[in-house]
């Protein structure tokens, strides 16, 4: 049996893990590394149900890697349907409200899971207008409506 | 309870935003396509100076290669006999490019610019092009952010322009950046015995703050082969030379202008100086040496400074699609981590995968004309 690492949630909550789900995360891999995870990482930062989320999206892609390495000769070369199979449950799982977003995407960045945090961020942004921006920052506008037209037209083409 | 609790977390997610705004939005910026941060510098004064500041772009450039390469497709003007303008066809879809998280992208070169070569040593996402046999002006370009800049013709390509040397094989444009200073360096590098002059190369090296080219003193002590592109890795140009028994890389430090032998190439005996080529996959200096049926690709390990034999492609197998080359296949790009992506060199030359795992070969298109295929990642750098 492979061996397993606890993570404890912000709640206090016990996660039990391989492993190989933990070494998902770079952070944890250094921690590993360096032989200091007995007796459970506690993650002050990362509550219960973003925990559960960053778990489950590790854990999917551990087994998707090990099926890909196991089929390697059998897939087309555009990859295949486990590739597209895999970015479909991606797109599944990031369909979540904003706030549950923002933290997976605080904990993807705490925890150094490099394909969490683009997923997150990408998802985040996909489609936003500059309204928008300032909606989910809390951005004020401090350009006059000038500037703001005239910077603008600097790249016209990328708001076509 | 449910409308409650979210409630909540909104709440704490505002305080947060609140709390570090900066760190967090750059951190999402940081991954966004570079079309997106043109449109959010429209934001606010400060995203847009955190955007257009060399730290920001510097980061975005190291995410986005530490994705893989992406591919970059350069679709030029070509010209028949006549001089007439070919109709180009775009029968490229760059969405069947996608290999693990890389994209393939292309650029269309206006068609006044004129016949226009393009050079295969891009870094930072920047992309030069120059002509030959027009007198219109070198262009350095994002194709990302479609900035672009022109700058003059060196000498030698004035020299070619009064066609006084017909059949010299023209020189091939190398770009670069000197990575102490981070000043972007075009650089030709010409075999000296076509035009007459007594020394073995000349070397010119243009400077975009004073907008002049200047010579380099000494040149290459050794003649380049001038039907393979000098490639740019780490702040050094390299070129293979054109020894036809004993062919060695040469390189060009950027910051000290110094040409130096680095070492033999792993071939000997090239006859055919087509049937060679140097290029960088995975950022590594690769070389390569065509003998039919196969065609046998080489790494250089710095720390030992020795050559590894990294695949040898069997021709046989891309027959049906290149025939038998006359020209080396171009090796492109390693994508996915054991794709790699070759094109090749003659007239129409197809675009195709040899899988390093389980030694396959998939053609990807055919092209009816061929653009030129370059390794790439998108940037917002300008000169």
């Amino acid at each position: 049996m492979s061996k397993k690492i606890i993570f404890e949630s912000s709640e206090g909550e016990s996660f039990e893990v391989d492993e190989a789900v933990a070494l998902e995360c770079q952070t944890i891999k250094n921690m590993i590394e360096d032989d200091c995870t007995d007796g459970g990482i506690p993650l002050a930062n990362v509550n219960s149900a973003t925990l559960t989320k960053v778990i489950d999206y590790c854990k999917k892609h551990v087994e998707a890697a090990a099926a890909a390495e196991a089929n390697a000769g059998d897939k087309d070369i555009y990859g295949a349907n486990k590739d597209i199979e895999l970015k479909t449950w991606d797109e599944e799982f990031v369909k979540v409200d904003q706030p549950l977003l923002f933290d997976l995407m605080l904990a993807a960045n705490f925890l150094i899971i490099p394909g969490l945090l683009d997923l997150t961020c990408k998802t985040m942004m996909r489609g936003k207008t500059v309204l928008q921006i300032r909606e989910i920052f809390h951005i004020k506008k401090d350009y006059t409506d000038a500037e703001e037209a005239e910077v603008r037209k600097e790249n016209a083409w990328a708001f076509e | 309870m449910f409308p409650f609790k979210t409630r909540r977390t909104l709440k704490r997610h505002r305080e947060e935003l609140l709390r570090l705004p900066e760190d967090v939005v750059e951190l999402i910026l940081e991954r966004l396509p570079v079309k997106s941060l043109l449109r959010f510098r429209t934001v606010s004064k400060k995203l847009k100076s955190a955007i257009d500041s060399r730290r920001f772009q510097e980061r975005q450039q190291l995410i986005h290669m530490s994705r893989g390469p992406d591919i970059l497709f350069v679709s030029t003007n070509v010209y028949d006999d006549d001089g007439r303008l070919v109709k180009r066809v775009n029968d490229l879809d760059a969405r069947r490019f996608a290999f693990g998280s890389s994209s393939a992208y292309t650029v269309h070169v206006p068609t006044n610019w004129g016949g226009t070569s393009v050079c295969h040593s891009n870094c930072d996402g920047l992309l030069c092009l120059y002509s030959i046999y027009n007198p219109s002006v070198c262009v350095v370009m994002n194709p990302a952010t479609r900035w672009r800049r022109t700058f003059p013709l060196s000498n030698i390509q004035n020299l070619l322009l009064h066609r006084l040397y017909k059949g010299t094989p023209t020189p091939k444009l190398g770009f670069g950046k000197d990575k102490l200073t981070g000043t972007y360096k075009p650089v030709f590098l010409t075999n000296s015995s076509g035009f007459g002059l007594d020394n073995v190369t000349t070397c010119e090296v243009f400077d975009f703050t004073t907008q002049l080219w200047r010579y380099v003193h000494p040149a290459s002590p050794f003649t380049t082969n001038p039907h393979t592109d000098p490639v740019y890795l780490d702040g050094s140009l390299y070129w293979l030379t054109d020894c036809e028994e004993e062919p060695k890389v040469l390189s060009f430090d950027l910051h000290t202008e110094t040409f130096y032998v680095i070492c033999d190439a792993p071939f000997a005996h090239v006859l055919d100086p087509w049937s060679v080529t140097i290029c960088i996959l995975d950022n590594r200096l690769c070389v390569s040496k065509k003998a039919w049926p196969t065609q046998d690709i080489w790494s250089f390990q710095y720390s030992n400074m020795t050559w590894t034999k990294m695949c040898s492609i069997d021709l046989t197998q891309t027959f049906s699609w290149l025939g038998e080359p006359e020209w080396s296949l171009e090796p492109i790009a390693i994508l996915d981590k054991h794709k790699l992506l070759l094109q090749g060199r003659d007239y129409r030359g197809a675009i195709f995968i040899l899988d390093l795992l389980t030694n396959s070969y998939h053609l990807l298109v055919k092209p009816s004309y061929s653009p030129i295929s370059l390794c790439y990642s998108q940037s917002l750098f300008s000169v």
